[in-house]
């Protein structure tokens, strides 16, 4: 085996890790199905790596980028697309993320309801995150709200405005989105959480399963002694990692309904 | 589908002129993009386009 292959298949090993690590997180939080797949560029100097869900074709040769479907009520209402883009830095000794995504968009919609982006030096070395919502006329709070378990009474004035994104103060990386961005009202909410938010499956109300091949956890878990990754994928910049008192504060979004 | 899979920068090239012919025959390369990056694509569409984006990222084209 030669040198570039044998960091190549140092790499796929690496790269495997990390796609099974954000498969498990998405499952914990939602019901889905699919996972994600790395690929691997033989042999290539920057060693780039691209995460996401590959739909197999029933010949293989023209897999394509899908995405999670989700469901309400167990009807097919959502897709949860995400991305990846990775490579190793000549300093870090880890795969930071240079950019990654993830958006939500309505089954068969081609404009999501809400994408959010992170790119790591957009601006010189200053990393950058957006979150958009695409949402008009409500149908945020719509799709949110649509099993027909949830009382009328809470979808009635539910308006985009009214859901909260809760966010660390600081550009968080993509892998922590998933299990963040609840209703606003989610306490209230819990015990009739549709699938597609997890209540009925794995996920909080079993509380942050040990990642098998790092021991950590995830979400709350994050900060109280879970696993490291010292030489993997790092879906967030190198460098020393920063506290701050605003971390898990709640962002109000304060975009209007177009209605 | 395993976790991680290589490919060689034969089969991405070949893979991404796969996937190029699907593009509809009177938009070029460049409206396909910008439509894609517009949000503008239909399902189907859109996942050649994240996939040409993808094997660009590979092969340093992006």
């Amino acid at each position: 085996m030669t040198e570039a292959d044998a960091a190549t298949e140092e790499l796929r090993a690496i790269a495997g890790v990390f796609a099974e690590e954000i498969t498990a997180r998405i499952h914990r939080v939602v019901t889905t199905t699919g996972a994600l797949t790395s690929i691997v560029l033989r042999g290539n100097r920057n060693s780039r790596v691209a995460v996401g869900l590959i739909n197999e074709h029933a010949r293989g040769a023209d897999n394509l980028v899908g995405s999670f479907p989700l469901t309400i009520d167990g009807n097919h209402a959502l897709d949860l697309s995400l991305r990846f883009s990775v490579a190793r830095t000549p300093q870090a000794s880890s795969w930071p993320s240079t950019n990654s995504w993830m958006l939500v968009l309505p089954a068969g919609d081609p404009i999501p309801l809400f994408r959010y982006e992170y790119v790591r030096s957009a601006t010189g070395n200053v990393p950058v995150a957006h979150l958009q919502i695409h949402a008009h006329r409500d149908e945020f709070g719509y799709a949110l709200m649509r099993p027909r378990q949830v009382p009328t009474q809470m979808v009635e004035g539910k308006t985009a405005t009214s859901f909260r994104v809760p966010l660390p103060a600081r550009r968080p990386p993509v892998s922590t989105l998933p299990g963040r961005s609840v209703a606003g009202d989610r306490r209230r909410v819990q015990r009739r959480l549709p699938d597609w938010m997890g209540g009925g499956g794995e996920g909080r109300s079993r509380g942050v399963a040990p990642h098998p091949a790092t021991g950590g956890g995830e979400g709350r878990a994050r900060g109280r002694g879970g696993g490291t990754r010292p030489h993997g994928i790092q879906d967030r910049p190198a460098g020393r990692r920063r506290t701050n008192r605003q971390s898990g504060a709640t962002a109000r979004l304060l975009t209007r309904s177009t209605r | 589908m395993p976790t991680a899979i290589v490919k060689t920068r034969e089969e991405l090239e070949a893979w991404r002129d796969r996937l190029m012919s699907k593009i509809p025959a009177d938009m070029g390369k460049d409206e396909f993009y910008d439509l894609g990056r517009n949000y503008e694509l239909r399902a189907d569409e859109r996942a050649v386009y994240e996939t040409l984006r993808t094997i660009d990222y590979l092969l340093g084209d992006d």
